[in-house]
């Protein structure tokens, strides 16, 4: 295969490479590449990703908190001190998301210390009380439960409003997440008078104010980062300055 | 020049290159004169294999921001230039097929040898550069690859039916066919 053509194209190869490219190229290049500009494209893929599902969670957060703030009344009381007792229809609660710190969603040790007496009390309640219990029992017990991750839920969420002011799309994010689970949790209570399976309808409810829970605690989890990788960010500003 | 080019390719991988070397330490001037130094060499070689001019600006953009992201990956296991140009031909492979082009008609091509009548005999061709490069667009897709990767770039058959993944011997009809096809566009637009 070593013939005139090769031969010739060897003796002549730099004459082939004789097209030139449009020279916008290198300007597209050097703005991905370009250390500075770099890392500056990092911050803004790596933020939104982590912001919209802290926006999840926050959205969920707000929502609770609004259903609390209107509904405590009939199934979500609010003072933790009282959370075995029976549910009062007050909304002091209201008033200690303002007293809550701002700079950071901190977890309250006194009112969750108070929660957490709570659950063995209501767990005693409930596997104390037989199954033959009339419902009014049953009711009672579950209530207690529910009033107690209710009252946990406001708990995160008020956590979680301290964002609200640094965040403030996150936080709106968040609270809709957190909006949408609590409208079922309406649904259901609305049906709660008519519907002649209470005990499962309860049951749902309770489930639904677990999934809160949950949502609110993977919500902050993620504003901890947040604030962590802000943190850091700030130092390495400093650190370059 | 050519002996220059050789001693270049030989000397390469035994220093370490400063101007990798300085990319890799994330210096912006050298990125420059890297682009410099590479991007039209490497535009021609995408160019020649995805016949397409915003194609080929396409391929030598992702090609450059792939190499420069992953300096790191670069050992000096061959030279700067023959690395990126690995690259370059992948990404030029890539497009071609992403545009749905056959690349290898290779099974209607590897029974069999040459009919006679097809083969030229280069001494009666005039040989230009400029005929060349344009018989070389006229070359289907899988002929104009394995001639490009094989005239131009320097690969060996092996080396090309391990980039295309098919068989030396494909490689290798691949290539009379297209060679044979390439000097008798040649020699039509020499005589027309």
């Amino acid at each position: 295969m070593n013939s005139r053509l090769e031969q010739f194209v060897r003796d002549n190869r730099e004459e082939f490479d004789s097209e030139v490219p449009g020279g916008k190229i290198w300007e597209k290049i050097r703005q991905e590449v370009e250390p500075g500009k770099k890392k500056q494209a990092n911050l803004i893929r790596f933020t939104p990703l982590r912001w919209s599902a802290a926006a999840i969670i926050l959205l969920m957060a707000g929502a609770a908190w609004y259903y609390l703030g209107s509904h405590s009344g009939r199934t979500a009381p609010s003072q933790p001190a009282i959370a075995h007792q029976t549910p009062s229809t007050d909304k002091t609660s209201k008033d200690q998301p303002e007293k809550a710190p701002v700079t950071a969603p901190k977890e309250d040790p006194a009112t969750e210390k108070n929660l957490a007496d709570a659950t063995p009390r209501s767990n005693n309640v409930t596997p104390g009380s037989k199954k033959e219990d009339k419902p009014s029992d049953m009711d009672a017990s579950v209530n207690e439960e529910m009033y107690h991750y209710a009252r946990l839920v406001e708990i995160k969420h008020n956590q979680l409003k301290t964002i609200e002011k640094d965040e403030p799309l996150l936080y709106k994010q968040f609270a809709s997440d957190v909006y949408r689970l609590d409208s079922v949790y309406h649904n259901l209570q609305k049906q709660l008078p008519t519907n002649p399976n209470r005990e499962q309808l309860l049951e749902a409810m309770l489930q639904n104010l677990q999934m809160q829970m949950g949502l609110l605690n993977h919500q902050l989890d993620i504003i901890k980062q947040i604030n962590h990788s802000k943190k850091a960010a700030y130092e390495r500003a400093y650190k370059t300055i | 020049m050519n002996a220059k080019l050789v001693d270049l390719e030989l000397l390469e991988p035994i220093l370490h290159d400063e101007l990798v070397e300085r990319c890799k330490r994330r210096d912006s001037r050298a990125f420059a004169e890297l682009y410099q130094k590479y991007s039209k060499a490497m535009y021609n070689t995408s160019l020649r294999i995805v016949n397409h001019t915003g194609d080929a600006e396409d391929v030598l953009q992702e090609a450059f921001t792939d190499a420069f992201r992953s300096l790191e990956d670069f050992h000096y296991k061959s030279t700067f230039g023959a690395w990126l140009k690995k690259i370059v031909i992948n990404k030029s492979i890539n497009q071609l097929r992403k545009r749905k082009m056959d690349l290898i008609d290779i099974e209607k091509t590897n029974i069999g040898h040459l009919p006679e009548e097809e083969s030229m005999d280069e001494r009666e061709i005039q040989m230009k550069v400029e005929d060349i490069k344009r018989a070389v667009t006229m070359l289907p897709n899988g002929y104009r690859t394995v001639l490009t990767l094989y005239l131009f770039e320097g690969y060996d058959q092996e080396e090309i039916a391990e980039i295309l993944n098919v068989s030396h011997a494909t490689v290798r009809t691949q290539y009379m066919r297209a060679k044979q096809k390439l000097l008798l566009y040649i020699k039509q637009g020499v005589t027309a």
